[in-house]
């Protein structure tokens, strides 16, 4: 058993005659404050008793009192007397004066008493409270003594518990203390042992003593043999020089190994330095593998996102691709049916303007009839309405005839071929017809390169500006005539260039519509046609035209065309 | 059916008898017009439709001299007419002017394939219809028997205009 367990027993055994003697105290203590309050129900027994007797006394000391009175009215009937009788009343009234002095001072010594009575009341009073604010306090430490003895009772309890639990490790602690006497008992049986293998070392000592003379026999046999074999080397000895001379040709071979080995020790150190590198290559290899390991996962994720990324991309162009064509598909309808629209236009304007040539020339025919068959049975106003019909009716021909040229325009194929444009402006120069009031113009004509077109309708441009620019000029005393050429980038530029009457170029938007005219019909006659004519058939080449101008200062008119090589 | 009227014809001897194939009683009688005056001994017969056209060759037994052919007509219209006409041995020889309102690339072609001899595009004036009429005739008059070359098919009252 272990000295602390042993101790505290020993304080536990303290501490329950602590307790012991402090419940011997308790209970003498709670002896004496019995007795103390036997006498204090006795006391106040006797404080009643008292009391009651000195209520008593007070009741003679009144009583008395009450005679005194009754006797000071018997004293003044007496006085009375007394005044009839003075001589003997006036003695008699010393001697009551007397007895009055001795009744005031019994009075004063009777009112001292009742004064020390009321002060002894007081006194006792004061005591009773005393007492019982100490039986209070008494009351205070009987629950105080019961609490601490609850309070003792529960360490004692605790200290119960606390037994168990020392007398359970004890318990404990004899276990490993029968386990430390068996392991006890293990040693003794190992040293037992020991000494039996000491005993048996013994033996063998005995036996190796034994061995020991056995060998200093042997010893002795040796020397002989030592003998022997001193001769023995001797001839060793001999031959141990011839050993020298090898054992040199060894040293100077081990030299060499020594050198060979000390190389190879160098050759060993750098192979394990190389190793140390391959290590460190091989761990920085781990770690680029782990990196690119790590960035192989990366890249996978990214190739996901990509591939992702791509086929939302896929999706997208899908969708694109979907409009696209629809949109083509709408294009192509859209086209379709303008072409449609186009056609069924040009072939109303067509058909319009034919059905309407039969017509007009009716009214013509008819009235050029009337002017010729019948000129004498009208009268000269007669025969002018009957010329108005007819200017109107030629005129409004020229519209239907030009309308149905240029509808025929938009209809035609264009059959493109090299053109030879200086043949081709010069037949149309020979071909020129002139109207009355035209002069004859005076050509300026530069070299023309050739051009791809539609001959027959790229005639028609030469024919409409060239005659123009004769139209235009009737007023001037001479028509001049520029045609040349240049080229810019893959077109050639062809210009007809006037000095006639021009135009103010802020009309110039007006200059190539249809039935659209600059100068009026008294003027210059036309429909209007011929620029729109013009225009459409460069258009319909790809080419553009254009014109510059001032007024009275002449045009000049620009188309571009295809030059052959493009 | 216009009855047949002859007319003195000093310009053209050789030209006895024109017939006009026409629906447009306008234009057969500004030709009848034009013709006056000009050709007081010459015959002039006017049908106006195809098919009266065929059954008037097939039956008359003086075939004229030279046929005007309008294009848009009733029934048998001018290039099935022309059709029939050259291939019609006893009809194919006569001359046959394409007189029409219609003045078409394609149509023109056509024409001149199916063996027409000059193609007419109506004036709307009055004296160029009269005059290209006159102008054909003396042509025809002077000799031109065979199809022309192809640049002289279309016939036109000289104009060069501008806007």
């Amino acid at each position: 058993m272990s000295k602390v367990i042993k101790q505290d027993k020993d304080e536990l055994l303290n501490v329950r005659k602590e307790l012991a003697v402090q419940k011997v105290e308790k209970e003498k203590l709670a002896a004496e404050l019995v007795t103390a309050n036997k006498e204090l129900v006795f006391q106040d027994k006797e404080k009643v008793k008292r009391a009651a007797e000195l209520g008593i006394a007070n009741k003679e000391l009144v009583f008395e009192d009450a005679e005194k009175g009754k006797r000071a009215a018997e004293l003044g009937i007496a006085n009375i007397e007394l005044d009839f009788q003075k001589d003997e009343k006036e003695k008699r009234a010393e001697e009551l004066s007397l007895a009055n002095k001795e009744l005031a001072y019994q009075n004063k010594e009777k009112e001292k008493r009742a004064a020390e009575l009321s002060i002894a009341n007081i006194e006792l009073a004061y005591q009773n409270d005393e007492k019982e604010k100490r039986a209070e306090e008494l009351t205070l430490a009987n629950k105080k003594l019961l609490f601490e003895n609850k309070e003792k009772e529960k360490r004692a309890a605790e200290l119960v518990v606390a037994n168990e639990e020392l007398a359970f490790q004890n318990n404990e602690k004899e276990k490993r203390a029968a386990e430390l006497i068996v392991a006890n008992k293990e040693l003794a049986y190992q040293n037992k042992e020991k000494e039996k293998r000491a005993a048996e070392l013994s033996i063998a000592n005995i036996e190796l003593a034994y061995q020991n003379n056995e060998k200093e026999k042997r010893a002795e046999e040796l020397t002989l043999a030592n003998k022997k074999l001193l001769f023995e080397n001797k001839e060793k000895e001999k031959r141990a020089a011839e050993l020298v001379v090898a054992n040199e040709e060894l040293a100077f071979q081990n030299n060499e190994k020594e050198k060979r080995a000390a190389e190879l020790i160098v050759a060993n150190k750098e192979l394990a330095y190389q190793n140390k590198e391959k290590e460190k290559r091989a761990a920085e290899l781990s770690i680029a593998n782990i990196e690119l390991a790590y960035q192989n996962d990366e890249k996978e994720k990214r190739a996901e996102e990509l591939v992702t990324a791509n086929k939302e991309l896929k999706q997208a162009e899908d969708d694109i691709r979907k409009l696209n064509d629809e949109l083509e598909q709408k294009v192509i309808e859209r086209t379709a049916q303008l072409e449609t629209a186009n056609k069924e236009l040009e072939s109303f304007s067509y058909s319009v303007s034919h059905d309407l040539r039969a017509p007009i020339r009716a009214i013509n025919g008819y009235t050029t009839i009337l002017t010729e068959d019948y000129a004498e049975k009208l009268d000269a106003d007669g025969i002018k309405v009957l010329h108005s019909i007819l200017r109107g009716s030629k005129k409004m021909g020229e519209l239907i005839d030009d309308l149905l040229a240029f509808s025929k325009l938009g209809r035609k194929q264009v059959t493109v071929s090299n053109i030879n444009m200086t043949a081709l402006v010069t037949l149309v120069r020979e071909e020129l017809l002139l109207e009355d009031g035209d002069k004859v113009p005076e050509f300026k004509m530069n070299a023309l390169p050739a051009a791809k077109g539609d001959q027959s309708l790229i005639k028609q441009v030469w024919i409409n500006l060239i005659s123009n620019a004769v139209k235009y000029s009737k007023y001037k005393p001479k028509t001049t005539i520029e045609i040349g050429a240049y080229e810019k980038k893959d077109q050639v530029v062809f210009f007809v260039k006037d000095d006639g009457v021009g135009f103010d170029m802020q009309y110039y938007d007006k200059l190539f519509g249809v039935f659209q005219r600059l100068h009026s019909q008294e003027e210059f006659e036309g429909t209007g046609i011929g620029l729109a004519i013009v225009q459409k058939i460069v258009q319909r080449h790809n080419g553009t035209v254009w014109a510059e101008a001032k007024p009275d200062k002449g045009a000049c008119f620009y188309f571009s065309l295809p030059n052959i090589n493009s | 059916m216009t009855r047949p009227k002859n007319i003195d014809s000093p310009i053209s001897p050789n030209i006895k008898h024109v017939l006009l194939a026409d629906d447009d009683i306008d234009d057969c009688n500004f030709f009848k017009e034009a013709l006056e005056g000009y050709q007081e001994r010459t015959m002039f017969t006017i049908v106006n439709d195809g098919e009266q056209l065929i059954d008037l060759l097939i039956t008359i037994e003086h075939l004229p001299d030279v046929i005007f052919l309008d294009i848009n007509m009733p029934r048998k219209n001018g290039v099935e007419c022309l059709t029939e006409i050259k291939r019609h041995k006893r009809l194919e020889a006569i001359p046959v002017i394409i007189f029409t309102t219609t003045f078409e690339r394609g149509v023109v072609d056509l024409m001149y394939q199916k063996g027409a001899h000059y193609f007419i595009c109506k004036p709307g004036e009055f004296l160029q219809f009269k005059k290209i009429i006159q102008q054909s005739l003396i042509l025809l008059a002077n000799g031109e028997i065979a199809q022309p070359h192809k640049e002289h098919f279309v016939l036109k009252v000289a104009n060069t205009r501008a806007a």
